[in-house]
């Protein structure tokens, strides 16, 4: 099978996933609130009102028929209306979606060369202080709760030393052409812009990249374990090559697949440790969209978020899987 | 006679007592799992004689049970009376963070348990008899698979509304396929094992194959597996508290302390939030300690 032909393939299986996602989304929106009308309605809704409002939005017909109009919603760009925003799910998440996207970006930035990275020296001074330190160091980043990090970096950058702004983006570029306030500022030379963005987004992105980054580490290192104990290693080093060479070209090149596997599924936990960093940080993003919206009761902003972060997720490890394929040729050949 | 009963014990069971002192051995040549176990040691002590250890019932508020109010007991910094200082409504943050550890480690344990017992059933079946069974339970497992484990947490708890229970449902139902799928793997790789067929040909019911030769024999993976879990559910329990999810304010749940105390953190009333934090941070690391020992340990290939 040619990798394109892969691609194609995963691509429909896509589908059949997507669709799964929607059922999820569906029977938590639809079925768990035991009576969606009233609550939308309020208490002191008269009942006539709470009718309306069951016939407007299909209530009262049977559950298959509700997921019919649900699910040709969703592909139509029909997310419900955001109470909490009085304007359609649709328009705030796209609204919101650049600034969570720019962060995790920045997020993945720092964690994967620098998780790589330490994965590499752990391993290679396996069982010495370097290694320790960096398990430690690893270990404490899967078990520090993200929001608490995030707290104490504003403790001591923002209130005690006053180095680092601890809210917000910062000023926006002149031009706005993607949405990414970064890259916008470069676009539009707005250098004013640019360091402030800068600045603003060090705190946020240090502490989302953390628990991705300590991820790595543990992944790359044991991945360089099992690597450095090959023959080919054996032979590479016989032959009279420089550590440097072993270890960095033919040692870490295998090491990574592994290593790439966990980065799309520390995907996930960058999703949802944006949720938490982004109400810490007031970033404007999808995460402190819902937590306003878990705040002012507005269910179809918490099941917008879900589902775009759900299929983001998805999307995500479809590209890790190509990217697998196209490193290692045995997963398209070996079907 | 009794030295008999004994002897045959021993010899009936050589191996597998040699195979524990084996573990034991190396349980205690890994400084890490060591330290985890003692911070987990600690962590159910606390727990267990919380009303001994702290100085004030966790609701008691200076001078008084509930009320009235005393602002000259609110968000006092740390001092001998108050080690861990107070918070605004003068809630002494020490005794508040000790009967935390019985909440976070019942939230752990509670789903871990319930999403390990589903897991168990339904994986142990499903990898069994395979076939149309088998492939639906699968695709269903994806369809939780699809979601990142907070979002749909968060999305499950926002609908039952906010509190405790509500977010240990959405924990149990958030983690129980990751077990489904683990059991099943291990069934299937235990079911091509030759004494299973031997059971079969000699007439064992399908249920006591499951249960008695198939369960058994899978269970390392999912024990270490449940230890790192359990410091995961408690780690997600504090985020949603954090997003204002789990319980109400002022109960003493290290989640919602850490949430309450944020915004006067900014104001350089630091303590509310930090031991909290920083308790949540210690159980967790000692589940992950001891998690990532024990799969170093029951790993035959990495045990020599």
């Amino acid at each position: 099978m040619k990798l394109w032909q892969y691609i194609a393939r995963r691509l429909l299986l896509l589908l059949p996933v997507i669709i799964g996602v929607t059922l999820i989304t569906f029977t938590i929106s639809f079925v768990i609130p035991a009576n969606p009308a009233r609550a939308w309605a309020g208490q002191k809704a008269p009942p006539e009102t709470v009718e309306k409002i069951k016939e407007k939005y299909h209530l009262n017909d049977p559950l298959y028929v509700q997921y019919y109009y649900y699910i040709t919603g969703v592909f139509t760009g029909n997310w419900g209306y955001s109470h909490s925003e009085k304007r359609p799910v649709s328009d705030c998440l796209a609204d919101y979606f650049p600034a969570t996207f720019e962060l995790t970006l920045w997020a993945m930035v720092i964690a994967i060369p620098s998780g790589i990275y330490i994965g590499v020296i752990s391993a290679v001074k396996r069982n010495k202080l370097p290694d320790h330190l960096s398990r430690i160091f690893a270990l404490s980043g899967v078990s520090m709760p993200i929001f608490w990090l995030g707290l104490l970096l504003i403790l001591l950058f923002y209130t005690y030393l006053g180095w680092l702004p601890a809210s917000g983006r910062g000023m926006a570029p002149t031009h706005v052409y993607t949405g990414l306030y970064i890259l916008d500022s470069i676009l539009s030379l707005d250098f004013n812009a640019l360091v402030d963005n800068l600045w603003h987004i060090i705190l946020p992105a240090i502490t989302l990249s953390y628990a991705t980054l300590a991820v790595i580490t543990r992944m790359t290192r044991s991945s360089m374990l099992e690597v450095l104990r090959l023959d080919y290693i054996k032979t590479a080093r016989a032959k009279g090559l420089s550590d440097k060479v072993v270890i960095y070209r033919h040692a870490l090149r295998n090491a990574l697949i592994p290593t790439l596997t966990v980065s799309g599924l520390a995907f996930a936990g960058l999703l949802g440790g944006a949720v938490l960093t982004e109400t810490i940080f007031a970033w404007p993003g999808m995460g402190r969209y819902a937590y306003q919206a878990i705040a002012t009761l507005d269910y179809p902003a918490i099941m917008g978020v879900t589902l775009l972060m759900a299929v983001i997720f998805v999307i995500a490890n479809l590209i890790v899987d190509i990217m697998y394929a196209y490193l290692d040729p045995r997963i398209k050949l070996g079907e | 006679m009794p030295e008999n009963v004994d002897e045959s014990f021993y010899v009936k069971y050589e191996s597998q007592i040699k195979e524990f002192k084996y573990t034991l051995h190396l349980i205690r040549k890994s400084a890490l799992t060591l330290v985890g176990l003692a911070l987990l040691i600690f962590m159910f002590l606390v727990a267990i004689f919380a009303p001994y250890i702290a100085p004030y019932h966790p609701t008691y508020i200076g001078g008084q049970q509930y009320w009235p109010y005393d602002s000259t007991k609110a968000l006092k910094p740390p001092s001998w009376e108050h080690p861990f200082g107070t918070d605004d409504m003068g809630h002494d943050i020490y005794s508040m963070v000790i009967y935390g550890t019985r909440e976070a480690l019942y939230v752990g344990f509670i789903v871990v348990i319930v999403a390990m017992i589903i897991g168990v059933l339904l994986g142990a079946y499903s990898g069994y008899v395979g076939g149309w069974f088998d492939e639906i339970m699968m695709r269903i497992c994806d369809m939780f698979f699809a979601f990142p484990g907070l979002i749909l947490a968060m999305a499950i708890t926002a609908a039952l509304g906010p509190g405790l229970e509500h977010v240990m449902y959405a924990l149990m139902i958030v983690w129980w396929p990751a077990y489904t799928r683990i059991v099943r793997g291990q069934v299937l790789s235990v079911k091509q094992n030759q004494y299973i067929e031997a059971a079969r040909a000699i007439g064992v019911s399908r249920f006591k194959i499951i249960w008695k030769h198939v369960i058994p024999n899978s269970l390392p993976p999912i024990l270490v597996q449940a230890t790192m879990d359990l410091g995961n559910v408690i780690l997600t329990a504090a985020g949603l508290a954090f997003l204002g999810l789990g319980a109400a304010a002022y109960t003493a749940d290290w989640g919602v302390m850490v949430s309450q105390g944020r915004s006067w953190l900014v104001a350089g009333y630091w303590w509310w939030s930090t031991f909290p934090g920083l308790a949540i941070f210690l159980t967790v690391l000692a589940f992950n300690l001891f998690g990532d020992g024990l799969r170093d340990i029951l790993d035959p290939r990495l045990r020599r």
